[in-house]
């Protein structure tokens, strides 16, 4: 039984392997760029409000009042990221379903990538919002010893990201395919429709971690700043 | 079971692009529009409430003037009720002065027609009465109607006394005073005759006497000498026949002239018969 779609290699030229992984990846960014396409290339257009793009709107909104919940912060510039993250994770579960797909975030690699993103995506917006010093200062405070667990933080709740959402989703697939081989009959489905819900929840758990850790990078500078303000203040 | 590092970049490749795809073709379309959306939302707020208050102004405006249109309607209605009962006194007061007038002037006119009718009617009487003596004076007499006022004017100078003959002789009797002597038809000789003895019954001088007809006097004879008259006609009776009708025709005034009318012509035709 393959646990991973990266074992499906479908083409190789030297290093260079074109397996399931990669394929199913662009199947997922296909339908959602496509889908994207469809319903906003007359937004302009159109005077009133259709089905799809209520949809969307609904989404979207969903994505921001998600995000300006966890972070405290104004969703604007993180909304392509943490919402990109959440609907890649969540249209690749809730494709499980479709006979012959395998989720692409079953695949270690792939939640290895996302994770990784999400691990430069947190300096990425420190330094966006403060610059290079002000972000890596936040690292030696309140004392430079911690400087030392902040990083091994910084690289443990990334593995954990890329083995938690991997572990979910691979687990779900190993669980049906245990599941046809014991009892081919109605409970693989019963399994399967849990694991689109689990597929949806560990999209939303992938999200909002990523917000929570871009968000705490953003918000120990603001703390900075105000403990530099009070310093300021104290000192005059 | 390990991540395939060739997989891990070129996801990380997919993802970024993904990123990239989805923020042209989903998060920038939706967010503007939903932007857009609320601008528009705002602005036709704003627009309402800009209306609304615009609404509110102008329904104001027009309490306003609906007020002053009330009280100026009410002003120009006392006005017109003041003005149109003006007008009322003013039309009846014409209306009652031009009735009085026209009742004056019908009154002035009936009463000259009324005279007119008498004048008439006496003058028709009277010679009717004068016909018909003459006729009966003359079957019955065998005398004609101016012999027989001459004996009546002979007996009634009779009938004076001696003292008021005394002075009426006095005004005849003067010398070469002329006496005129008037009838209303040219007196026969014998009548004329008569005349003569009463004139010498007064003393008064004949050679003087003119006669002369006067159709006026109808019925009579009527003699003049220095300024005194001397007469017997039937103007004095029918004189009294026109006071009565006079007095009816007064007693049933004003109004219904047409039945005075034949009120009237029945009493002259009970007093012709």
């Amino acid at each position: 039984m393959e646990l991973s779609p990266d074992s499906m290699i479908l083409w190789q030229w030297g290093p260079i392997r074109l397996n399931g992984t990669i394929v199913y990846t662009w199947v997922v960014m296909a339908a959602l760029s496509l889908g994207s396409w469809l319903v906003t290339r007359r937004l302009a257009e159109e005077g009133k409000m259709s089905r799809r793009r209520s949809l969307l709107e609904t989404l979207v909104t969903f994505l921001n009042d998600q995000i300006r919940a966890t972070s405290r912060q104004e969703p604007g510039r993180f909304l392509p990221f943490i919402g990109t993250l959440f609907l890649f994770i969540a249209v690749s579960d809730s494709l499980e379903i479709i006979p012959g797909f395998h989720p692409p975030t079953g695949s270690l690699s792939t939640t290895a990538a996302l994770a990784i993103c999400v691990f430069i995506a947190v300096p990425f917006y420190g330094v966006l919002q403060k610059g290079v010093w002000g972000y890596l200062a936040h690292y030696v405070k309140p004392s430079f010893f911690m400087a030392p667990f902040e990083i091994i933080g910084e690289f443990s709740r990334t593995l954990a990201l890329a083995v938690r959402l991997y572990g979910n989703i691979m687990s779900g697939t190993v669980i049906v395919g245990i599941l046809l081989s014991i009892a081919p009959l109605f409970f693989p489905i019963v399994m399967q429709a849990l694991g689109l819900l689990i597929g949806l929840i560990q999209a939303y758990i992938f999200a909002v971690l990523a917000t929570v850790y871009i968000a705490s990078a953003t918000s120990v500078q603001k703390r900075g700043e105000a403990e530099t303000d009070k310093e300021g203040k104290g000192g005059s | 079971m390990g991540p395939d590092w060739f997989t891990v970049i070129a996801q990380i490749i997919n993802f970024l692009v993904l990123v990239a795809l989805l923020k042209r073709f989903l998060y920038g379309p939706i967010v503007r529009a939903m932007v857009r959306r609320e601008a528009e939302i705002t602005a036709r707020f704003e627009d309402a409430a800009k209306k609304a208050d615009d609404a509110r102004q102008e329904r104001e405006r027009y309490e306003s003037l609906m007020e002053e249109f009330a009280k100026t309607r009410e002003v120009m209605r006392v006005e017109a009720r003041e003005e149109a009962d003006t007008l009322r006194k003013e039309l009846l007061a014409k209306a009652r002065e031009e009735v009085a007038r026209s009742r004056t002037q019908w009154l002035e006119s009936f009463r000259r027609e009324r005279d007119s009718l008498f004048r008439s009617l006496r003058r028709h009487v009277c010679e009717q009465v004068c016909a018909v003596s003459r006729g009966i004076l003359t079957d019955m007499a065998d005398a004609s109607l101016e012999e027989r006022m001459a004996a009546c004017l002979e007996q009634r100078i009779r009938d004076l006394g001696t003292e008021r003959r005394e002075e009426l002789a006095g005004h005849f009797r003067i010398p070469g005073q002329e006496v005129v002597v008037r009838s209303a038809f040219e007196m026969s000789t014998e009548a004329r005759r008569k005349v003569i003895r009463i004139l010498e019954s007064l003393d008064a001088d004949t050679g003087t006497v003119r006669f002369e007809v006067e159709p006026s006097l109808i019925c009579g004879i009527d003699m003049r000498a220095g300024g005194r008259s001397l007469a017997w006609n039937l103007e004095e009776h029918l004189g009294d026949l026109e006071d009565l009708l006079v007095e009816k025709m007064a007693d049933s005034m004003p109004g219904e002239s047409g039945r005075n009318d034949g009120g009237s012509e029945r009493r002259i035709d009970e007093h012709g018969s």
